[in-house]
């Protein structure tokens, strides 16, 4: 086992985002004091953007089941029979924090991902659409955010060749610490050739 | 015609290229990957289509230029082969010296998606023989580095020689600065080499071919030269 170069306080747990809880159920777990290299994976996979902590319970109340789903959640898109021997792939994704950090890269690597998540199951994308959500236009960071987000999103669909044909904007105070931005791919793949 | 379509890493609308080729000379372009060193025995026209190759890491088409397949088609266009080359295509001819200049980012910083109008400068070349000198046409285009530029000789050189095929212009045809979409030098929006067997343009004639998708202003460009190789035929 590697030693721990520094105690793993209240505080380091603290500022890992690990509420004290969460650090009993690390412990647990592993059945021991996990070192600091442990404690940033743990920080890392268990946030709201890895593990969609505080949203699963939301999201398993969607439907999921039909005569025409072919695969539903689990594996990297889900795909729904459309007839004539075509199957529409898609995924939608949210890059909130990572946009909010740092817009351009935060927001093209959000729809180079779900890119990456229809051609894997053997589809040709064919369109991305957008949902995105920002603080008031007054707020300081707004201006920075937009800009930034627009054109990451932007700059990974025309690598692409991919366009956006649809969205929707919205502003709101209630973002001035967090953007939504929300991105979804969709692909078009023969039935009987999906991985 | 028997085409040759070149495919590199990243390329995203070869596709559409193969459709156009397909639906306007009849026959089935071959699509030729990066790595062959051959192009298949007969082609008669070499297509560099658009894309983003290689991410457009280093410079637009700087990567693709140097491709292993570039070398057949450098030795395919001495001998007089027809290579047309678009957008990302045209970014990698100036790269691989068969043409001149370079691609800049555009003017405006911004990538540009939208229709655009061409004027035809000349008629009598094998890939504007469909248009009359002086129409003009109506293209999408889709570029962030779209620019043309080069140094005042060359550009003397390609004016004075009527190398100038294509320009940006009003739906007028005259020339108009605020229809310069991406500020190239002299509107420039297609060039073609000394031997008038290599053409560049940043547009997409391939996709304005079908009624059904709006207007068929690029036929020309492909009925013209399916005219051409049968006459050369």
């Amino acid at each position: 086992m590697i030693r721990n170069e520094s105690r793993i306080t209240p505080e380091l747990i603290a500022e890992h985002g690990l509420k004290a809880d969460e650090y009993d159920r690390i412990l647990k777990l592993i059945g021991r004091e996990p070192s600091l290299t442990e404690l940033g994976i743990f920080s890392a996979m268990w946030n709201e953007h890895c593990s969609y902590k505080s949203s699963k319970v939301h999201l398993r109340t969607l439907p999921t089941k039909g005569p025409w789903v072919i695969q539903g959640p689990g594996e990297n898109a889900g795909v729904i029979d459309i007839g004539d021997g075509l199957a529409c792939v898609f995924k939608m994704e949210s890059h909130n924090h990572p946009s909010y950090i740092e817009p351009y890269q935060g927001a093209a690597t959000g729809v180079g991902g779900i890119l990456r998540d229809v051609f894997t199951m053997g589809a040709r994308p064919i369109a991305c659409l957008n949902a995105l959500s920002f603080g008031a236009p007054s707020h300081p960071k707004t201006r920075h955010l937009v800009g930034g987000v627009v054109a990451g999103i932007g700059g990974y669909g025309n690598s692409f060749g991919v366009p956006t044909v649809g969205g929707s904007v919205r502003f709101h105070s209630r973002y001035d610490g967090n953007c939504l931005v929300n991105a979804m791919a969709v692909g078009i793949a023969r039935k009987d050739q999906i991985f | 015609m028997k085409a040759a379509v070149l495919v590199f890493p990243g390329i995203n609308r070869e596709r559409d290229m193969a459709r156009t080729l397909r639906l306007i000379s009849g026959h089935e372009p071959t699509m030729v990957w990066h790595t062959d060193t051959d192009l298949p025995s007969g082609t008669d026209l070499v297509v560099i289509p658009g894309g983003f190759s290689y991410g457009d890491y280093l410079r637009c088409g700087a990567i693709a230029a140097r491709s292993p397949v570039m070398d057949a088609v450098r030795g395919y266009a001495a001998k007089g082969g027809l290579v047309l080359a678009v957008c990302n295509g045209f970014q990698i001819a100036c790269e691989a010296g068969l043409l001149p200049g370079v691609l800049m980012r555009n003017e405006r910083l911004k990538f540009i998606c939208r229709d655009i109008f061409l004027r035809v400068e000349r008629s009598d070349t094998a890939f504007t023989r469909g248009y009359n000198a002086g129409q003009v046409i109506r293209v999408p285009t889709a570029h962030g580095e779209g620019n043309y530029i080069a140094d005042a000789d060359t550009i003397a050189r390609l004016e004075g020689e009527g190398r100038v095929i294509f320009r940006y212009v009003a739906p007028d045809g005259a020339r108009d600065p605020a229809f310069n979409v991406n500020g190239s030098t002299n509107a420039i929006a297609g060039i073609i080499n000394d031997r008038g067997n290599v053409l560049g343009m940043m547009p997409h004639p391939e996709n304005h071919v079908e009624a059904a998708i709006g207007p068929t202003d690029g036929r020309g460009l492909f009925a013209g030269l399916v005219e051409a190789l049968d006459r050369a035929a």
